[in-house]
């Protein structure tokens, strides 16, 4: 069962999604509409190109994890459209839903708990194909074996139970079978921050390596910039259930715009402790969505904020939300153009790197 | 190299879920719920072999052998009617026994497909059944078995229905509770982005990671079940004269209780010892179960 990987298509919205919203009743209401709600999302507009990695970033509780699940509708959305191929999904029924849903598959976080833990690896990964009729019963355990392999397992895993595997080889599982089906789609929520660093790494280039063999799209929810800078074509910053800022990662990472944006750069650790003055640091939690701040979402924490932040909420225009991201733009950011390295921090990183290599030689080879 | 090609080519040791023999590892290391497996099995294999272990017909009496106390022909005595008990006894755990296993047999098929499709739906679904659920729980359970059995009329057959009927409701809570949590786990979300059918998913995903609890109440409503099936059978709802059940024995034997208190020991010490096996053995499966506790 090959991938159909269609070169000669033009580079076409896999995704388009529009004025997306998830709002959560928190209180029956006696009156309808008159009850409490959460804006978990809260009207997110953005494309997918088909081909690229999209990462989408925020804090946690900023609506990234909900986004996802209203993508795969496995949230029914409270407004707005997403189009699949042009397809509008959003009203789709269950049934009707369910053909695309070979097409479009889902990482999951927590690789301890997506996975059922009374079927065994052969039966996950052929519950897929079963499910969408997908060959005899010898290819489908033939296609199980391939994807065994794609994800650096052997098939004698395939008799084994989820409990006696290590958390990256679960996530290798749950990445499995995300492929199972044979996705163009194939959406990750956090799917490294439950592991391992060293794992994560791996994980990561797994799936590098699978975008790039079996042509996927990823969208990839995370809170680790590092991850999303190093993945991502483009990044989405979420804060409170709205997008503030949609830029390629170079562009992201060198200038950000929108004054979250600057921030959330600002708090990424550096390895040079000379560089470390710039940090920006941001007064107060995060409001409620319950109550989310009115005008710009931003404005009760922006260091930048003026009077019309209050009253105006502004819409995501050329890449960004936010009223005055010109003039923010013109002033000294977090510097995130290194200095000159010294030759004393190069001598002492070279040093460093290949003690380093030699450690995960010795790990690999024991 | 050489070593691990050896280890796949190995026949793979036959595995029949890793559940139940980490289950059976860790009740094997519980002499008590072990204790209470081996009362229950005994139990069966009496109630199974019935016919070959008793010495005389359990419903032949004789006007020679009235009310004796127990002798070297008669171990546990006769009943009223000369009768004797121990035959009674063994015949009538079949009664006990199939009463205890059928009628929680039927609470399971009436409360949990209720249960799984209030917690799976949710929704006025939820509300209808757990509505009706509470009204049922609101009566105590032998008093709705004694109305349900005299509404349905005396037999064994029927006390197992009207049994099976007031423990549903159990069943319904427990699976609808466990259905609950389960639902929101990622794999079952992962199945339905898998694109399963809410059919499949109840099958494949929840029934089995709900089985566990079940298990548990239902050696433990086995044992009520069969204390309930002797308190009809007592009361004359049950087993019908002159077929033997242990509450029936209980039944006649509470007239001569001075005179021959032998009819009433062997009933009563049968019933204690099985439901306190039923029930230690479903403490021990509870603990067995139960995936918090890794020993």
């Amino acid at each position: 069962m090959a991938q159909v990987v269609n070169i000669d298509a033009p580079k076409a919205n896999i995704l388009e999604v529009e004025g997306l919203k998830k709002h959560f009743p928190t209180s029956k209401a006696l009156i309808p509409g008159g009850g409490r709600t959460v804006k978990a999302v809260d009207g997110v507009s953005f494309t997918v190109v088909t081909g690229e990695t999209l990462a989408i970033v925020g804090e946690s509780g900023c609506g990234k994890s909900t986004l996802a699940r209203l993508i795969l509708r496995l949230t029914d959305l409270t407004d707005g459209t997403v189009k699949f191929h042009g397809q509008d999904i959003a009203k789709l029924s269950e049934r009707q839903m369910r053909p695309l849903r070979a097409r479009m598959q889902m990482i999951f976080q927590d690789p301890f708990a997506s996975l059922n833990p009374r079927m065994s690896v052969a039966e996950i990964l052929t519950e897929p194909m079963i499910v969408h009729k997908l060959g005899d019963r010898r290819e489908r355990r033939e296609r199980m074996n391939e994807l065994l392999g794609l994800v650096g397992l052997s098939p004698r895993h395939a008799d084994r139970y989820p409990h006696e595997f290590s958390g990256g080889q679960r996530q290798r599982i749950g990445i499995a079978r995300a492929l199972a089906a044979g996705p163009e789609l194939v959406i990750g929520d956090e799917p490294v921050s439950a592991l391992d660093v060293s794992v994560q790494a791996q994980v990561i280039n797994l799936l590098e390596d699978l975008k790039r063999r079996l042509g996927l799209t990823l969208v990839i929810i995370s809170h680790d910039l590092a991850v999303v800078r190093h993945m991502s074509d483009r990044v989405g910053v979420m804060y409170l259930g709205k997008m503030v800022e949609l830029a390629p990662t170079a562009e992201l990472f060198a200038s950000p715009r929108h004054p979250y944006t600057r921030a959330l750069m600002s708090a990424v650790p550096l390895p040079d402790p000379s560089a470390r003055s710039n940090r920006q640091i941001l007064e107060g939690d995060v409001p409620s969505p319950l109550n989310p701040p009115s005008g710009c979402r931003f404005h009760t924490r922006c260091p930048y904020v003026r009077e019309r932040c209050r009253t105006e909420e502004p819409l995501l225009d050329s890449g960004v939300a936010c009223h005055f991201w010109r003039e923010i733009e013109a002033l000294p950011g977090p510097d995130r153009t290194a200095k000159p390295i010294s030759d004393a921090y190069q001598r002492r990183r070279a040093l460093y790197m290949e003690r380093r290599v030699n450690q995960d030689d010795a790990v690999a080879a024991g | 190299m050489s070593i691990s090609n050896a280890a796949a080519t190995a026949p793979a040791p036959a595995r029949t879920g890793w559940s139940q023999s980490r289950v059976w590892r860790r009740l094997r290391r519980n002499p008590t719920a072990l204790a209470g497996g081996v009362i229950v099995l005994l139990f069966i294999a009496i109630a199974i072999a019935a016919p070959l272990l008793a010495p005389y017909e359990p419903n032949v009496s004789s006007w020679l052998t009235v009310r004796k106390p127990p002798t070297a022909a008669h171990w546990m005595g006769t009943d009223d009617v000369g009768r004797d008990v121990m035959s009674r006894l063994i015949h009538g755990s079949r009664a006990s026994l199939s009463a205890g296993i059928i009628s929680v047999a039927i609470a399971l098929l009436i409360g949990v497909p209720l249960g799984v499709l209030a917690g799976y739906y949710g929704g006025w679904l939820d509300a209808v059944i757990s509505r009706v659920t509470e009204a049922v729980l609101a009566c105590p359970f032998l008093i709705l078995a004694i109305a349900l059995a005299a509404f349905l009329g005396p037999s064994l057959t029927n006390a197992m229905i009207a049994i099976g009927i007031s423990a549903a409701p159990i069943f319904v809570r427990l699976a609808r509770g466990q259905v609950l949590s389960v639902k929101t786990e990622d794999y079952v979300q992962g199945a339905r982005a898998v694109g399963c059918s809410d059919f499949r998913i109840i099958r494949r995903y929840i029934l089995p990671n709900i089985f566990p609890p079940l298990l548990v109440q239902s050696t433990l409503t086995i044992a009520t079940a069969i204390i309930a099936e002797a308190s009809l059978s007592f009361l004359g709802l049950g087993q019908q004269p002159p077929d033997p059940s242990w509450g029936s024995m209980l039944n006649t034997a509470k007239n001569f209780i001075t005179q021959a208190p032998w009819m009433a020991i062997w009933p009563g010490v049968a019933i204690f010892v099985v439901v306190f096996g039923f029930n230690i053995l479903g403490d021990g499966l509870r603990d067995a179960l139960d995936p918090r506790d890794s020993r």
